[in-house]
């Protein structure tokens, strides 16, 4: 099975052989992009260095009907790209009647790589904040091609949080949907990985968890079967690689419990930059982490 | 003042009267119909009929129209001060009377108002409200219209945000067809510009390879240098000229430091006979009547 990188590499190639195009900084660079750049010069656009007008540039594409692909080779760069991400792109269609539908690859990366307080971290719930665009967290094979799928049938514009951790991953990541469990754990993007490996341990303890991944945050969208687990449940953790306060787990918990009376707890990250040494990284909460909240909880 | 300087900058003597005669009536009676709508828009504001924000530019019409005639049917990109533009590219007027007044039938239903217009049948692109945004886009929208001429409008103001000069530097690097206008009132809001910056918007476009003019509104002279321009795109003019009216909304502070409205007019005279040029006036009032009569 072809691991995420392959999926993304292959999809962008066939969307550039049709004629679009791809946009970002030194896409052709050092390693393409985590080799999810497809090696060829048709389609490939290759920007300055300059981060807001790069956007710009990649949401007058959009309004063209180029149906671009911006690359963030960090999510950290989104602050500078947000604006005619959010106050152009994300108001089109509402305000103007047309549509701009710009696909937003915001790759984030784990603290622990040293990107410390620069390029770590995860910055979609600031952007599920804004009406007017899609915010979506994939993780495997199949999360990719069904959001490319949903983006090329859409007119909106897509925030799509990847992590780093995702593009060697070539399985997919099921729910863990128990009758019996009175607790659950929905968790969001690279939280997935250390909450599959939280349950593990917790299960070796005989304590089953269900899981419920969640990869639509904007529109939040759970299945029935999600829907039937989370009603089912007494206690339901959310946790997520972004930080708590204003986040997505926090609003995903407050949505809940208001909607199904459950005890909700969130999980996410520490309220501080994280730092280059290693006693001060602030990534993805940890397994232990999981367990001792859910201890706590 | 020292700004009375700019009024004759970079004019060609006796260039009106190169000028084919029928050519300078549609030059004037498009400047006319956008200083009597906008004279309209004015009056409604005043009777708060309109949406509070609104940006007119009395006293600018020559800049829009200048670039019009030889750049008609290009995509436009205007910003927030866009009733101009919208109108010299043929935009709907009802369309923008009713998105003034919020109403439905308005060309963002009512909901972005005079910083935000638009007419997509027309080419004329909306604008997000963020000053120079749509210089960026505009370079995106030249990367898959290929071929496509495009017209880029944007203040003296704008063109210091940093997307703005980085977007114009890629402009050369991607070759793009399009022309950029700078509509130079010497003042952001009301800071002049020597008081925000040393350098000159010519100077860096060039420094960039672009071709660029620093020229003054006069409307035969825009014409001359947009038709010598538009084959060798990317380009930029700046074009100094002075508003009527306050930054925002129908106020007004002091007299212009010219009027080229008037000046046009003058010009004219050598062209026209004094009943062509108020009929064209009164032609064009009428028009603009019509069009806010409710």
């Amino acid at each position: 099975m072809e691991n995420v990188a392959e999926i993304i590499r292959s999809l962008t190639k066939k969307h550039l052989d049709k004629g679009s195009i791809i946009i970002g900084q030194c896409l052709t660079a050092v390693g393409w992009v985590q080799n999810t750049i497809p090696d060829q010069k048709k389609g490939i656009v290759e920007l300055s260095m300059t981060d807001t007008a790069g956007a710009g540039i990649a949401v007058g594409a959009a309004i063209g009907g180029g149906r671009p692909i911006l690359v963030l080779r960090f999510q950290s760069l989104l602050w500078l790209n947000s604006s005619p991400i959010v106050m152009h792109a994300a108001k089109c269609k509402e305000i103007f009647g047309y549509s701009c539908p710009i696909y937003v690859r915001a790759i984030a990366s784990e603290s622990d790589s040293g990107q410390g307080p620069i390029h770590a971290n995860t910055y979609h719930s600031i952007f599920a904040h804004m009406p007017g665009i899609v915010v979506v967290c994939p993780m495997t094979p199949r999360e990719f091609k069904t959001v490319w799928k949903k983006y090329l049938n859409s007119d909106d514009p897509f925030l799509v949080s990847e992590h780093r951790s995702s593009y060697r991953i070539n399985y997919e990541i099921n729910d863990i949907i128990n009758q019996n469990n009175a607790t659950t754990i929905i968790a969001i993007s690279s939280a997935r990985l250390e909450t599959l490996k939280a349950i593990e341990i917790l299960k070796k303890k005989k304590f089953d968890v269900n899981l419920i991944n969640l990869v639509w945050i904007k529109p939040f969208t759970l299945s029935k079967s999600q829907i039937d687990c989370v009603k089912r449940s007494k206690k339901i953790l959310i946790v997520d690689n972004s930080y708590e306060f204003c986040g997505v787990a926090n609003t995903v918990a407050q949505m809940i419990s208001r909607k199904f009376k459950c005890k909700t707890e969130v999980l996410g990250l520490r309220e501080y930059s994280p730092g280059v040494a290693k006693r001060f990284e602030n990534g993805t909460p940890t397994a232990n982490q999981i367990i001792k909240k859910l201890k706590s909880f | 003042m020292e700004r009375k300087k700019f009024s004759n900058l970079g004019e060609i003597k006796n260039l009106e009267l190169k000028y084919p005669k029928l050519y300078s009536k549609k030059i004037f009676y498009k400047m006319c119909k956008i200083r009597f709508f906008e004279e309209e828009v004015k009056e409604a504001h005043k009777k708060k009929l309109t949406t509070p924000l609104v940006y007119l530019s009395i006293g600018q019409e020559a800049v829009s129209t200048g670039v019009s005639f030889q750049m008609q049917g290009s995509y436009v990109l205007a910003q927030h001060r866009g009733h101009g533009p919208y109108l010299a590219f043929n935009g709907n007027p009802l369309s923008l009377r009713d998105e003034l007044l919020g109403l439905k039938s308005g060309c963002c239903g009512g909901k972005g108002g005079s910083p935000m217009i638009h007419d997509i049948k027309k080419k004329i692109i909306g604008h997000c409200g963020l000053i120079g945004d749509q210089v960026p886009v505009a370079i995106g929208l030249g990367l898959v219209k290929k071929g496509k001429k495009i017209v880029c409008f944007f203040g003296d103001g704008a063109a210091e945000e940093d997307y703005v000069l980085a977007a114009l530097s890629y402009a050369t690097q991607n070759n793009s067809q399009i022309l950029f206008i700078c509509d130079d009132n010497d003042l952001s809001v009301l800071t002049p510009t020597k008081d925000r910056r040393k350098w000159r918007l010519t100077d860096v476009a060039k420094s960039f390879g672009l071709n660029a003019v620093d020229i003054t509104d006069d409307p035969w002279l825009i014409d001359y240098w947009t038709k010598k321009f538009k084959n060798f795109l990317p380009a930029l003019i700046n074009i100094r000229t002075c508003r009527d009216v306050w930054h925002v909304g129908s106020g007004k502070d002091n007299s212009l430091d010219w009027n080229r409205f008037e000046i046009t007019k003058k010009k004219l005279s050598r062209i026209l006979k004094k009943d062509e040029i108020f009929e064209i006036e009164r032609i064009s009032k009428l028009w603009a009547k019509k069009v806010w009569k409710m």
